[in-house]
């Protein structure tokens, strides 16, 4: 199911306006933007591993998600089993509200990437790698856009991320093929592709077996097909394998026909760049 | 001449008790503002001693304010202080125990305001340090409070120190299973559980031979608000996943050894149609 989106616009007689699928090897369909809901009228999604519909009601949203993977379908009470995996919120809004809008997000934690083969950047080398992270979806209402919840299209994995278990962050876990190459990278409809260009600037051999990829400061764009893309990380080890310096720079692929579709959750300061970013690459 | 004394006296203690009354809205209403300005700032517990710090170091200068007015001569009553303190001090050495303690853990800060602690057999959240006695609210929604003295003496574990915990889960398989496949269905569990944390990875301990199984220990990192969720969720994963690996989680076993000289117990088993039972054991010839 990873990777696949279905479109579907309910209506209140029950038709089906809308119904696309897209899969890994298949080009990504634009989900996002914005949409206009009658009374009663259902909008459902389902994109990654998870599925939900958002209903216009009398004066409130009701939302309802759940994941995928844990529906039943070989049982015969299934409508109930799956109901009861559901979770249902209400947003109780002002009649003039008929607008929806959703977008794409990243994580609301940093994102640690374990290549799947470890990666060992020679003395004075450097490398750029296409990191992929699973994609959060928001969901805002009104022409104010005020926030009504996000959520992953996985369950992300938890890590702990840092020299010890009493120093470090709390992240989320991700997999990654570490790609040098965006031809190889698979069109993956539930993950954002971060660029990350590594600097070796020591004179001594760096090993990558982990990236952190502090995902909330950076902003996600769409291309022209429809992929999702991040600024570009520049990461250069001077010297000390456990400081990086870190800057966001946009890449060639964020051409002026991109579109930029979510700002960063939390604003990257300056003076808290070293900081945030000392553990960056982990060395085995 | 007796009139205008009187008059004199009711306006001093008039003045006292004005000045009592105004130090103590002006004491509430700046250790409130300290709350306010400070709140984001410093942590709970240093923001709530700074605020009684200043709620009451204001209602003894508006005290002896007070005093002053109601002619009272300070150096004496200081004096008197002096004298009169030395005989509280012996007189309640358990609360000046108890109030150097206090002292001592404001330093150490073992914990603060918020934290989850134990010690000894109660377990509960800090809901206030003061100079005498912390205050805890158990999970069964209990006040207790508990001397400082105490607490300089115990041991206290904090629970809340760490952003993450392990959780050792004590597992017992059949002496028949094969240890490295355990090993992997184990793995497995923890890998599909989305609370359990990638890393630190989880830890596999070999514990020894038990009278019934074979005793192993998992353990397993997680978040520390989802300490109890890791628990329940990987307990019942574990068993689920056995279950379907067909690795038996042994229960005691008791093995009848007549010894080498007597001869074994003869057991016959037969069935018997008219029983409900459907098997009965018989006693051999020899009984």
């Amino acid at each position: 199911m990873r990777g696949v989106v279905f479109m579907m616009r309910l209506q209140d007689d029950g038709k089906t306006t809308q119904l696309v699928s897209v899969g890994r090897d298949v080009p990504a369909v634009k989900w996002w933007g914005d949409v206009k809901l009658a009374l009663g009228e259902t909008l459902q999604k389902t994109l990654g591993e998870v599925g939900f519909y958002v209903q216009r009601q009398e004066r409130e949203w009701l939302i309802s998600r759940w994941m995928e993977t844990d529906l039943c379908v070989d049982r015969k009470s299934t409508r109930e089993k799956n109901a009861a995996k559901r979770e249902d919120v209400r947003f109780v809004i002002s009649s003039a509200d008929t607008t929806l809008s959703l977008s794409p997000a990243l994580a609301d934690r940093s994102v640690v990437s374990r290549p799947v083969v470890p990666v060992t950047l020679l003395p004075r080398a450097s490398g750029d790698f296409y990191v992929s992270t699973p994609l959060w979806i928001s969901i805002t209402s009104g022409t104010r856009k005020i926030k009504l919840m996000d959520f992953p299209t996985i369950r992300p994995s938890d890590t702990w991320f840092g020299p010890n278990t009493r120093m470090g962050e709390l992240c989320y876990m991700s997999r990654t093929d570490a790609f040098a190459s965006l031809d190889c990278l698979p069109v993956q409809a539930d993950r954002v592709i971060t660029p990350v260009r590594i600097i070796n600037e020591s004179n001594e051999s760096l090993n990558v077996s982990h990236i952190k990829l502090a995902v909330p400061h950076l902003s996600v764009f769409s291309d022209t097909k429809m992929r999702l893309w991040t600024e570009r990380a520049v990461l250069v080890n001077k010297g000390d394998t456990s400081l990086f310096e870190f800057r966001v720079d946009k890449t060639e692929h964020l051409t002026d026909a991109c579109e930029r579709l979510s700002e960063p959750r939390v604003p990257l300061r300056r003076n808290r760049l070293t900081q945030t970013w000392s553990f960056l690459i982990g060395s085995s | 001449m007796l009139d205008w004394l009187s008059f004199a006296v009711v306006v001093s203690v008039a003045r006292a008790v004005l000045l009592v009354v105004v130090g103590l809205g002006v004491a509430r209403v700046v250790s409130q503002l300290l709350v306010r300005v400070l709140k984001e700032k410093i942590q709970a517990h240093t923001l709530l001693l700074a605020q009684k710090a200043v709620y009451y170091g204001l209602l003894v200068l508006f005290g002896v304010g007070a005093l002053r007015e109601l002619g009272f001569n300070l150096t004496v009553l200081l004096g008197a202080a002096g004298v009169a303190s030395v005989a509280i001090g012996f007189a309640s050495q358990t609360s000046a125990s108890n109030l150097i303690s206090g002292l001592f853990l404001l330093f150490e800060e073992p914990f603060e305001v918020g934290d989850i602690i134990k010690i000894g057999d109660t377990l509960g959240e800090v809901i206030s340090v003061d100079l005498l006695s912390v205050k805890l609210r158990t999970f069964d929604n209990l006040f207790v409070r508990i001397p400082n003295e105490t607490l300089i003496k115990s041991e206290v574990t904090t629970l809340t120190k760490f952003p993450i915990r392990r959780v050792d889960l004590r597992v017992g398989v059949a002496y028949k299973e094969d240890i490295a496949r355990v090993r992997e269905v184990l793995q497995a569990v923890a890998e599909r559980n989305p609370f359990c944390l990638d890393e630190p990875e989880p830890l596999f301990i070999f514990l020894g031979f038990g009278d019934s199984s074979i005793d192993l220990q998992f353990s397993v990192w997680a978040k520390r608000e989802n300490f109890l969720d890791v628990k329940n969720t990987v307990q019942e994963e574990i068993k689920i996943a056995f279950d379907q690996q067909g690795i038996e989680i042994p229960f005691p076993h008791r093995t009848l050894y007549a010894g080498s000289v007597t001869e074994p117990i003869p057991v016959q088993l037969s069935m018997s149609p008219a029983s409900s039972t459907s098997s009965v054991v018989e006693r051999g010839a020899s009984d």
